[in-house]
């Protein structure tokens, strides 16, 4: 079994608390290979405390369920990759006596609690949003009629919840 | 000068190792206040972190050379690439974002990009409309579940 923790002098980073994957020799192992250094630059490292993989999601997702686990009191950063990573602009087109122009910065929209993430959509074309963010995705049919840019519906999610407040009031030393 | 780290038997989580937040007491602050504790499967009000999160380095990491953990890829022409990075093992997730266009052309346009074939070394970046560059990081999951 590897040496797994060090509190003393590595060799590669002086003195410190160092901690090792498994199977990695915390005295002699890459610095890739350490779950925990206390010289990281980013102190401990940030702190995962939720995650995972949805092959679709259409509604709201509650991240605290697995483990039942606390609310964490605020909006926690959460880093999310999914199929629609992308921007999305329908040019320039004449509707009769209008001429209409599309584009939404970024597709990949969510909403945040503190408890859950959800699809959403920012819709580009102002008139039919009155409303301002929705929590959902298109489906089918666009803003302005068909081919205006199709299904954007949420698929193959990979999410983190980091425990890092993300809320005007909630970035201090209260919560960090 | 507060107690940082304790290996030992804590008062409020058992036996483990800790480490509290400059300015904390490890013997008794709040478990939110951990930087660090060694996850004995808790549940509910003491639950504190899955893990650290980690982006899976591209090249370097190794003796001196620092971690390389930003690629940028281009799509300008091809609809797709391959990806290799370091093995940190099988459970990873790659992420990119293409924002923030500040001039929308008068013509239709997308540009994205999305990941298939994602295993423990590489990945394929998949283009999504127009040609481009994208900066790819490279993300470990702490899990394989759907929620955890």
């Amino acid at each position: 079994m590897a040496n797994r923790v060090l509190i003393g002098n590595r060799s590669s980073g002086g003195y410190g608390l160092y901690v090792s994957k498994a199977n990695s020799n915390v005295l002699t192992c890459d610095n890739k290979d350490l779950l925990f250094s206390s010289n990281g630059k980013a102190s401990a490292g940030h702190l995962v405390y939720a995650g995972g993989s949805q092959s679709s999601l259409s509604s709201s997702l509650n991240f605290l369920t697995t483990g039942s686990k606390d609310n964490l009191g605020y909006i926690p950063l959460v880093i999310t990759s999914e199929a629609e990573n992308r921007v999305w602009n329908w040019g320039s087109k004449s509707q009769g006596a209008a001429q209409i122009q599309l584009t939404q910065n970024n597709v990949s929209m969510f909403t945040y609690t503190s408890s859950t993430l959800t699809p959403a959509l920012i819709r580009p074309f102002p008139a039919n949003n009155v409303d301002g963010v929705l929590e959902v995705r298109r489906t089918g049919v666009g803003d302005y009629g068909n081919n205006t840019g199709g299904t954007q519906a949420c698929t193959n999610l990979d999410f983190v919840v980091l425990k890092i407040p993300c809320a005007y009031g909630y970035m201090n030393s209260t919560y960090f | 000068m507060a107690n940082r780290v304790l290996l030992g038997n804590r008062a409020t989580g058992g036996y483990g190792m800790y480490v509290s937040e400059a300015g904390q007491n490890v013997l008794t602050c709040n478990k939110s206040k951990l930087l660090f504790y060694t996850d004995s499967g808790e549940t509910g009000s003491s639950f504190v972190a899955k893990g650290t999160h980690q982006a899976v380095p591209f090249s370097g990491g190794t003796g001196s050379t620092a971690p390389v953990t930003k690629n940028t890829v281009n799509l300008s022409s091809a609809s797709s690439a391959s990806l290799s990075y370091q093995n940190l093992g099988s459970s990873n997730f790659l992420y990119t974002a293409k924002n923030s266009q500040s001039n929308a052309s008068s013509s239709d346009f997308e540009r994205g990009a999305n990941f298939s074939s994602v295993g423990a070394t590489g990945a394929t970046i998949n283009r999504l409309g127009n040609g481009d560059t994208y900066d790819v990081v490279v993300f470990k999951k702490l899990s394989t579940n759907a929620l955890y």
